[in-house]
């Protein structure tokens, strides 16, 4: 089904995970991700450029992302600005690093750490 | 503003160049926007928000930088064959490998400590939550001359606290206390704080809690919260201590919360924070004017700061309303930022070290340019092997870049050790407003220190790489490397070595200038003798000497005591002992009541003070016991100056003056006491008032300090201790510092900067030699078939020394004319520090030139002399 195994990929760094998050959402521009990951994180993550275009790239690389053309709604807006959405990879990558963490969530639960 | 935005603009460009050049063309537009905007956001917050992106980006560039060249992967064998080359090459020659290593670490070390320092004062976050929302008002009484203090009395804080400017605002009284009644007695600072301090503050206690509201209320319950330190010193850091007892002055409180390690607010190393509370029943003209607590606010983000600053301007209006008296017609208060409140006055002093030892790394890049410059030239032969075997001369250049980052990699590693020690040795120097953080290994430090070593790396590795770049290596090869003069390297070595002597000038005449200063200060007199005296703070609780009599019995028998102690000539006690803090007050001259109130430094003192600090008693008498008694008449003595100031051409016996506000008790001058410098050695003597040790509306004589004249160099110690416990077993005997060291202590500013300035220009001197020797040598090197000819026709040992000496000379004096300019520009820096010699000493100027040319002198004599040892025959027959 693919050429590289999704869970290959994992455990994936925090901020690649909610970058991932925010593409599930639809194709966005990496200023619109730079946002997402600050607003998921309420503003404890921040996403310097560097940072951010290093980790585009490497998904890039990887095949878990790729460029996509820009929505029909913000079409024209800004011509240099690239847009990416998640590749067929990509979306089993997130949804294998969810499985991993609901793993996780599950254990701790047994040791009776979360409230509720 | 939109110049300076370009400029950044083309920098973060350049910064953009760490990254692989496929990533930098698909994102790198898309990246300089994205930083721009934060950079237009930074701008709207001021310089300290715009150095502290500037320092995030340099992280976030240099390491991102690496890791993506690191994660792609093109290319990376060609630099590992680079490496592997460079490696090889410094391995075959270690002595030119630990030179160049040691000489990059003193400039790398000394940028880093310094930017560490700089990087705790202006870039960190101070360790409160939204540390840039916490400011420090300050009271200015006359706007037009600017600065003010950041201190208000109680009312006026009352006043300000409820203008609604502030999310919260708190007020600190400082002191000191007693703590531990008999059981292991122990002076400590501490602070009255309202219930609201540690909400400004935003941290809670780390066992326990806060003090509540009731709590802060007359008659309270007698609660503390102790510091980390006091609870692991006094309680072994037992969790059970919160609830528990200490003894604070005499009464037994409770120990209700223990703050985090490391926690302090305006004040260093407070131990103790009591409740205080501002009743405002008991507000009076006289309270209105007593400035004795610091203020600290956090802002409120609801609040714009136009309609803040609207809503101090009434508070201070309807204070001026309530007690005219206590304000001028223009008071105004100024919000400062807590950050420049703690640092600001170190931004001088920062940004002369932060030069200074920039100019190091300088003259150590110039040093290490050089030292491959030479190298070049011996390996001209085999660079030219390499290219004839189809090397590219871009592949070429870059081998030789590679060695020199890899020099520099070396040496921005040790240097990193050595801004540590740097830091460590430091610290006991460093006053109050230059922070010294642990260690380097800071992220942002450790990125700019990153980038240093590149930046220095290709700078000095470009030079050498030039050279060869320019150069015909096919002709090279056909001479077989022999006649290789190098057109273009003795004239990048002259140009080096002007630029390596005007950079140190301008560093030997800073820290002459400095130490020129230091020098005179320490012939300063001050009025007052500091050798074999000690100084012992004693403070009485007031539980135990509720008023004036019992206060001056405890003190009458201590200095009676302690005098008649063998080994000691004399001794009494001080309110405040000069350079040691000291405190004003106003006064009113009896008869110039319409020219109201002066101002005046001021101390309580007892017989035998005045002995002690060998201060002379110029006119009328000294004080006695009798005076401090409650049934004496009131008496004052006046300092010469004050007396010269108030009465000029009269004699000021007899005249009264008043220092109670409201209802006036006037006091009869009995004497007049010789000068002190009551500040610091740099100020002149002023006013200076010495009452005897009773009850004012501004002093307590509880709090005084004994001093003792001993006839030796051992202060005896012990035997105070026994007396002062024998006289009242709960107190502490704690900070006994002989005089000499206060008085040194009040000098640290300029002490801390004249021995690092002094240090790196130690440090400049040194790699500056070393390259002029450097060059020297080799350009003698080159000529030695040209020497040799001259000495076999006949040239004596002394001319050819001399010839080579004028050449030096001419690169020297070039140097410093540059250098000594450069100096009287940079200098101007120091003006504020320097004592008794303008920024533009001639005798400085004039002795760092002497100097520098003597050590360029022998410099360059040691390689021309062992030149002419050349044996003439020899050189014929090469």
């Amino acid at each position: 089904m693919f050429d590289s195994d999704p869970t290959a990929f994992l455990p994936l760094n925090p901020r690649v995970f909610a970058i991932l998050l925010a593409l599930l959402e639809g194709p966005a521009h990496g200023y619109r991700l730079k946002q997402a990951v600050e607003e998921q994180s309420n503003g404890v993550v921040t996403l310097d450029p560097g940072s951010l275009y290093r980790s585009i790239a490497k998904l890039a690389d990887d095949g878990i992302i790729d460029s996509a053309p820009p929505p029909i709604s913000e079409a024209g807006s800004d011509a240099r600005r690239r847009y990416y959405r998640l590749t067929e990879l990509g979306r089993a990558v997130v949804a294998a690093e969810a499985t991993r963490l609901r793993g996780l969530l599950a254990h701790a639960d047994r040791g009776r750490l979360l409230p509720g | 503003m939109k110049r300076q935005g370009a400029v950044v603009r083309r920098l973060y460009r350049m910064g953009l160049r760490l990254f692989p050049s496929r990533l930098r063309e698909n994102h790198g537009g898309e990246m300089e926007e994205m930083f721009a905007d934060a950079w237009r956001d930074a701008s709207r917050l001021g310089w300290t928000a715009r150095l502290r992106l500037a320092a995030r980006t340099t992280r976030d560039l240099t390491f991102n930088g690496a890791a993506a060249r690191l994660e792609g992967g093109g290319g990376m064998e060609t630099w590992r064959q680079d490496i592997r080359y460079a490696v090889r090459g410094l391995v075959r020659r270690p002595g030119f490998a630990l030179v160049a290593t040691f000489t990059l670490a003193l400039g790398i070390g000394g940028n880093t400590a310094i930017y560490s320092i700089v990087d705790a004062a202006w870039v960190d976050a101070l360790p409160f939550p939204d540390d840039d929302r916490l400011v420090v008002p300050y009271n200015v009484p006359a706007p037009e001359r600017g600065g003010g203090f950041a201190a208000f009395s109680a009312p006026f804080y009352a006043a300000l606290r409820d203008a609604g400017a502030f999310a919260s605002l708190t007020d600190v009284v400082p002191g000191s206390a007693n703590v531990g009644g008999e059981d292991r007695p122990e002076r400590v600072s501490a602070a009255r704080v309202n219930a609201s301090f540690f909400d400004v503050a935003g941290i809670a206690p780390a066992h326990g809690r806060a003090f509540t509201e009731e709590e802060a209320v007359p008659g309270g319950p007698d609660v503390v919260v102790i510091s980390h330190g006091l609870w692991t010193r006094r309680f072994a850091a037992d969790p059970n201590t919160v609830g528990g007892p200490l003894v604070v002055d005499g009464t037994s409180a409770v120990v209700v919360g223990v703050m985090p390690a490391g926690f302090d607010l305006l004040f260093h190393d407070v131990d103790l924070w009591r409740p205080t509370h501002v009743d405002e029943a008991a507000f009076t003209s006289s309270s209105a004017v007593n400035n004795n607590r610091r203020l600290i606010g956090r802002l409120d983000p609801g609040v714009s700061s136009g309609s803040a600053d609207a809503r101090l301007t009434a508070a201070v209006d309807a204070m001026r309303q309530r007690f005219p008296d206590a304000l001028t017609p223009s008071h105004d208060v100024r919000l400062v930022p807590l950050r420049e409140h703690l640092y600001g006055s170190a931004r001088g002093s920062l940004a002369v070290l932060s030069g200074a030892v920039a100019f190091v790394l300088l003259i150590a890049c110039a040093n290490l340019a050089n030292l491959l410059l030479v190298r070049g030239e011996a390996r001209r032969g085999e660079l030219a092997v390499r290219a004839a075997l189809g090397a590219s001369r871009g592949r070429l250049v870059r081998s030789l870049i590679t060695e020199s980052l890899l020099l520099a990699v070396l040496g921005g590693a040790l240097g990193l050790l050595l801004a540590t020690g740097v830091l460590e040795a430091v610290r006991p120097l460093a006053p109050d407003n230059i922070p010294t953080p642990d260690s380097a290994l800071d992220g942002s430090v450790l990125a700019v220190t990153a980038l240093l070593t590149l930046a220095t790396g290709v700078l000095f590795g470009l030079v050498p790489a030039w050279a060869v770049a320019r150069s015909d290596l096919r002709s090279e090869l056909i001479s077989g490397g022999q006649s290789g003069t190098g057109a273009g390297r003795p004239a990048a070595g002259s140009a080096l070595v002007v630029t390596e002597v005007a950079l140190t000038a301008v560093l030997l005449v800073g820290s002459g200038l400095l130490l020129n200063s230091m020098w005179r200060l320490q012939s300063v007199d001050p009025g007052f003798e500091t050798e074999h005296r000690t100084q012992v703070p004693v403070e009485l609780a007031a539980a135990r000497y509720p008023d004036s009599e019992s206060a001056l019995g405890f003190h009458r028998r201590l200095v009676q005591r302690v005098a008649a102690l063998p080994g000691v000539v004399d001794a009494g006690m001080g309110q405040f002992i000069p350079m040691a803090g000291a405190s004003n007050w106003g006064y009113q001259v009896e008869g110039k009541e319409e020219n109201g109130v002066s101002f005046a430094d001021y101390t309580l003192i007892t017989p035998g003070y005045l002995e002690v600090m060998e201060q002379r008693i110029t006119r009328g008498r000294a004080l006695t016991w009798q005076d401090a008694e409650v049934s004496a008449s009131p008496v004052v003595l006046v300092s010469e100056a004050m007396a010269r100031r108030r009465w000029p051409g009269k004699d000021p016996i007899g005249r009264r003056i008043n220092v109670n506000r409201g209802g006036a008790i006037w006091r009869e001058v009995v004497g007049v006491v010789s000068d002190v410098r009551n500040r610091s050695l740099g100020e002149e003597p002023g006013d200076l008032l010495y009452f005897p040790a009773i009850g004012l509306p501004m002093a307590s004589p509880r709090q005084m300090t004994l001093v003792v004249h001993h006839a030796n160099d051992r202060a005896p110690v012990a035997e105070m201790r026994a007396i002062l416990s024998s006289l009242d077993a709960t107190l502490p005997m704690s900070r006994i510092q002989p005089l000499e060291e206060v008085v040194r202590a009040s000098e640290g500013r300029r002490f801390f900067l004249m021995t690092l300035l002094g240090l790196f220009a130690a440090i400049a001197l040194a790699l500056a030699a070393v390259g002029l020797y450097g060059v020297v040598s080799y350009s003698v090197a080159l000529r030695s078939r040209e020497i040799g000819l001259r000495m076999a026709v006949g040239a004596s040992r002394g001319s050819v020394v001399g010839m080579v000496l004028r050449q030096s000379a001419t690169l020297v004096g070039v140097g410093l004319a540059v250098g000594l300019v450069a100096a009287v520009a940079t200098s101007r820096l120091l003006e504020s520090v320097l004592f008794g010699v303008g920024a533009t000493d001639i005798g400085t100027y004039g002795a760092v030139a002497l100097f520098l040319s003597l050590v360029a002198g022998l410099a360059t004599w040691l390689p021309a002399a062992r030149a002419t040892r050349v044996d003439p025959a020899s050189v014929l027959r090469r």
